[in-house]
């Protein structure tokens, strides 16, 4: 049975989605909470003290009422937290032992001060094979798919995928039928896992895991999640990209970020016939066009890499201030706490209210490429 | 903001809500009050266990009148019964206070208060501790109310140890919930009735920072009696005597069973007095509670659903027509007499079939690991979720063993079992799922242990008074002076004279026994017979209403019959006189008799159906003949099972086109009776009338 710690008691009062009237505090603003705790060698716990939270308030500029108001909501999370860990659903915070290792060392500042999840949280560090595609893909994949699953059970490599469409639930399904292990993302709430016998069995024999970056308590609908992609990428090993045609925001960001991951991770490409521009450039910079399972293997598909060094130069202001971090974090770089707001688009800012979360600026690939300048006008205006 | 002008300290304005409050320019704080009301106020924790009557409600509703006076959030109430909070709201609002229960029963009012809530105007919020799970209430009222929560008051805070006598499931979210409380936020928690171990465990569970309020649970106005009356018929006429012309006032009659509470209801009724029956089904509680406290009424007679929190200061009597299943329970009971006079009285009676009861109770408490497991299988070979009834055809349990395991389970955390819209789903925990079995081992000695002291108590030579005082713990306890044993009363006193009893026996056999028709099948489908195509039955293929000979409680009849029965004798010709008694009072004409065959005796009730058609002069038809011999009916332990041992096992050989009447010797479910009209009235028969010799109701 997991517990809080007081650090992400508190982390979670100002992060979480409980309901009530104040929206959580975004990832740039919670990290310029966790850079000024850091200035004053202070920990998230320290923030219970009403002195300490209108220092930070003033400090960082954010509203003394808002945080208040935030941190008011111990007791309904008192109860929300009772019927989560009923439903067997936990959560982990930033500065916690169990959080992710590569989503710490790799994302740092970016990444979210909490997760959600159900089912065996350990399978998080095994790192592993992303599949990851537009989804529908197209029907000619989905043997392959599925022969490529079970090819993951028998090397024992974790599938990685998202969403609760094809590709994501083709792999699942295929997993749980093989008994691979399997990480799963989720947009939507941690509520609605599945119930079904076999989804069931696996879950009790540690073969799956949920994960989600909004609290279950999150009534905002969001038909995705540009940090999912982020996730995946930062938890795999190596990646398939089952190439497709459908557009979207969402698939869009996640191909930008498979796009920086080519030169540390093995990117395998599924064209079909007739490869999208998107596919041939990621092939340009180094993605390896799919031909057989046996190739990706010789390949090396199933090569499990190392902890990765961080993925930029910017450190998670609250590593410093939580006792409780691994060893083997780098402390020295703290650059994030001169520009907290540096990673803006990874959450919902609390003015931005319901609305989906405002994207990076595109690479030069993605403005260079046809297909990228159909759609940058409308995206990226 | 009280009359007094310029109060010079906190004392002053509380002592001065408290005169408002109770009406009386010279009432004062009782011993620890002001200093329970007090640490509250200053945000600490608080545990009052004093008598009922003392003012914990005081204690909860002044503090939140000046914690409100000072700006704080409302409290948050989460307290057990319905009951309870209606006077909670009454004592609230004689402080000018805004108490708003959000309950099963004013859903209409709910949106009322969620507005009420925004704007702060609510200053008590009173939930069950069930409505802590509603997803509604977490993510559209809580926040309201958490947010700025004042005070979390915990009513019968002994609900809280499973080592007390009313262990709540529920409550064991409070248990979890409490620890998020934050600083500031005053913890009030209350009970009556808890001895010292349970003392300890709510405050460990409360995090152990709780002052304890404790006071003397004596109560001096009360009269206790205690006597032992094996027969119904006695206690019966004992208490037509004493509430018609020596009890003043009005009080209650405490009975175990609805069944209990229909009949003394309708005895005392017989005897010109003003009774009513109060139990969980009863659509008029309220009114009778607002009857009963405003002397309209001489007595209810109540199962325990007339429970804790039932305020009435000059109820002068409480009668226990059986024993109720521990001594705490008896206190909590009887000492809801004589808060506010100067003489109140207690009788506690016992019958030869309480130890019966009594056992049930203690052997039933808790579910069996083999129990769990067959619900857990069940749940989780099933692909995806499911219903009650359908877990109740594939589990043969009792539908409340099932729901009782399956609510032990989903408080689990993490559950083995969740419910999700109206079905039940496994989940990973369900595999090996089991309630440790020290602690269920340990609840069933608690049980015993209870079941003893009541034992004790009912035989206990000393005072009475003394004994419940120490049974709860109670330091000051001495002899009273004033019970049964301390003026030396004899229990020749106590006998009523023969003639009533006599009358009461008479009462009990002539009280028409109905057998109401059964009107829908538990689950759809049964069988593939037309009379199974709907779950509701047709109007067409209903039995008519039915007549048994007695009841089980009826022990002289029901035991004699019984016995006959398993010596598989004649039934004597007293039993059939009197059945065919019955028969011609209540069941109209037929033209045709028949009977249920039975699994194993091929004789004796085609015999007692015949000595029935001999008596009443009309044809004896061998209409229903068994397909099968299906399993024991008795075995069956709920309705789905026992629906479907007999959906098949009957069939029609020879047709009944006029009205009939069938018959068995003992029903029970009515069950098999339910199939049999069906297929009686479905080969044209245009009314079946069930009648049998005993009707041992499922709640008996």
């Amino acid at each position: 049975m997991w517990t809080l710690t007081e650090d992400t008691t508190e982390v979670a009062l100002l992060c979480a989605w409980f309901a009530g009237e104040h929206h959580p505090l975004a990832l740039h603003e919670y990290n310029a909470i966790a850079s000024w705790l850091k200035h004053q060698e202070l920990r998230p716990a320290n923030l219970i003290d009403p002195s300490c939270l209108e220092e930070a308030s003033q400090s960082t500029g954010l509203d003394l009422d808002r945080l208040t108001g935030l941190q008011n909501r111990r007791i309904s999370m008192g109860f929300y937290l009772e019927e989560w860990k009923r439903r067997g659903i936990w959560m982990i915070g930033r500065g916690d032992e169990d959080y992710p290792v590569r989503i710490r060392t790799q994302l740092r500042s970016k990444a979210p001060p909490i997760l959600y999840g159900i089912g065996e949280s350990s399978l998080l560090n095994s790192g592993g094979t992303a599949m990851i595609g537009p989804s529908p893909p197209a029907s000619e994949y989905s043997e392959s798919l599925s022969g490529m699953v079970r090819l993951c059970a028998e090397h024992q490599s974790t599938v990685i995928s998202a969403g609760k469409l094809s590709p994501a639930t083709d792999a699942i399904e295929t997993s749980i039928q093989c008994g691979g292990t399997f990480i799963w993302l989720l947009q939507g709430s941690l509520l609605a896992e599945p119930l079904t016998k076999p989804f069931r069995d696996t879950k009790a024999s540690g073969k799956i895991v949920l994960l989600s970056t909004r609290s279950p308590a999150d009534p905002r609908f969001v038909s995705g999640e540009p940090e999912l992609g982020q996730l995946i990428i930062t938890l795999c090993d190596s990646i398939i990209h089952i190439d497709g045609t459908e557009l979207s925001m969402d698939w869009l960001h996640t191909t930008e970020i498979i796009h920086q991951a080519i030169p540390k991770k093995k990117c395998f490409i599924w064209t079909g016939h007739f490869a999208t521009s998107v596919a041939e450039h990621l092939i340009q910079c180094g993605a390896i066009p799919w031909s057989t399972h046996e190739d990706a293997v010789h390949a090396g598909i199933f090569e499990r890499l190392e902890d990765l060094p961080p993925s930029d130069s910017e450190s998670s202001p609250e590593e410093l201030v939580d006792s409780e971090k691994p060893s083997y974090i780098d402390k020295g770089n703290d650059s994030a706490e001169e520009n907290p707001d540096h990673a803006e688009m990874d959450l919902p800012s609390p003015d931005t209210k319901d609305e989906l979360p405002v994207t990076d600026e595109p690479t030069e690939f993605l403005k260079e490429s046809s297909w990228g300048n159909s759609v940058q006008g409308e995206l990226f205006a | 903001m009280p009359s007094q002008k310029n109060p010079d300290s906190l004392k002053d304005v509380a002592l001065q809500y408290l005169r408002d409050s109770v009406g009386s320019a010279d009432a004062q704080f009782r011993d620890g009050q002001w200093e329970s009301i007090q640490q509250a106020v200053s945000g600490n924790r608080v545990l009052v266990v004093q008598r009922t009557g003392w003012g914990k409600t005081m204690v909860y509703t002044i503090s939140t009148k000046l914690r409100r006076d000072q700006g704080a959030g409302p409290s948050l109430m989460i307290s057990p019964l319905l009951a309870l909070m209606r006077n909670q709201e009454t004592a609230a609002f004689h402080l000018g206070l805004n108490a708003r229960r959000m309950t099963g029963d004013n859903r209409e009012e709910w949106n009322d208060i969620h507005e009420e809530l925004r704007d702060d105007q609510v200053d008590i919020l009173m939930i069950t501790p069930e409505r802590l799970a509603n997803e509604m209430f977490l993510s559209k009222t809580l926040p309201t109310v958490a947010s700025g929560l004042g005070m979390l008051i915990i009513d019968e805070a002994h609900c809280i140890s499973d080592w007390g006598h009313d262990f709540r499931p529920d409550y064991l979210r409070i248990r979890r919930v409490q620890k998020m409380v934050p600083r500031g936020s005053a913890i009030v928690a209350t009970t009556a009735t808890a001895n010292n171990r349970v003392v300890e465990d709510v405050r460990d569970q409360l995090g152990g920072n709780i002052q304890v309020s404790r006071g003397s649970l004596v109560r001096r106005s009360l009269q206790l009696h205690n006597f032992h009356m094996p027969k119904p018929s006695t206690r019966l006429a004992w208490m037509a005597w004493a509430i018609a012309d020596h009890l003043p006032g009005s009080g209650i009659v405490y009975v175990l069973t609805r069944k209990d509470a229909d009949l003394v209801t309708k005895w005392l009724q017989s005897k010109d007095i003003d009774a009513h029956a109060y139990y969980g089904d009863t659509q008029e509680r309220e009114e009778l509670e607002k009857a009963l406290l405003n002397n309209d009424i001489k007595v209810l007679v109540a199962t325990i659903a007339l429970g804790m929190g039932f305020d009435k200061p000059d109820l002068s009597f409480i009668i226990h027509y059986q024993r109720p299943s521990s001594v705490i329970h008896y206190y909590q009971q009887v000492g809801r007499a004589g808060r506010g006079i100067t003489d109140a009285y207690g009788f506690l009676m016992w019958g030869e079939e309480d130890e019966r009861i009594a056992d049930y109770f203690v052997d039933n408490a808790f579910p069996s690991q083999d129990e769990i497991d067959l619900v857990m299988k069940a749940l989780e070979e099933a692909d995806g979720g499911l219903k009650l009834a359908e877990l109740m055809f594939l589990v043969n349990l009792k539908k409340s063993r099932i729901e009782k395991i399956l609510k032990l389970a989903s408080l689990e955390s993490p559950a083995p079992v969740i419910n999700e819209r109206s079905q039940w789903f496994a989940t990973g925990e369900a595999d090996g799922f089991q309630i440790p079995p020290d602690r269920i081992e340990r609840l069933r000695e608690v049980r015993a242990k209870e079941k003893l002291q009541m034992r004790e108590y009912m035989n206990h030579q000393g005072c009475l008074m003394k004994f419940l005082q120490q049974a709860l713990d109670d330091e000051s306890a001495k002899d009273c002076g004033r019970c049964r044993n301390c003026i030396n009363r004899t229990h020749q006193s106590y006998l009523p004279k023969p003639a009533m009893v006599q009358e009461a026996a008479q009462f009990i056999q002539k009280k028409p026994n109905i057998i109401p028709p059964v009107v829908r099948w538990p689950i759809r489908r049964l069988s593939d017979h037309p009379i199974h195509e709907s779950q509701l039955i047709p109007l067409d293929y209903q039995a008519a209403w039915g007549y048994a000979l007695c009841r089980m409680f009826d022990v002289d009849m029901s035991q004699q019959i019984l016995e006959q029965r398993r010596n598989r004798s004649h039934y004597s010709d007293e039993i059939v006189d009197a059945f065919v008694e019955v028969l011609r009072k209540h069941c109209g004409s037929f033209r045709y008799v028949t009977y249920i065959p039975s699994r194993t005796d091929q004789h004796h009730v085609p015999r007692l159906a015949e000595a029935v058609a001999q008596r009443l002069d009309i044809q004896l038809v061998h209409s229903v003949s068994r397909t099968g011999m299906g399993k024991r009916q008795g075995d069956q332990k709920n309705p789905v099972q026992r629906a479907r041992n007999v959906a098949n096992a009957f069939t029609i050989v020879h047709s009944c086109k006029m009205s009939t009447l069938v018959i068995d010797d003992v029903i029970s479910s009515g069950m098999t009776f339910t199939t049999v009209a069906a297929l009686l009235r479905y080969d044209g028969c245009p009314k079946v009338v069930p009648a049998a010799l005993v009707y041992r109701s499922l709640s008996e």
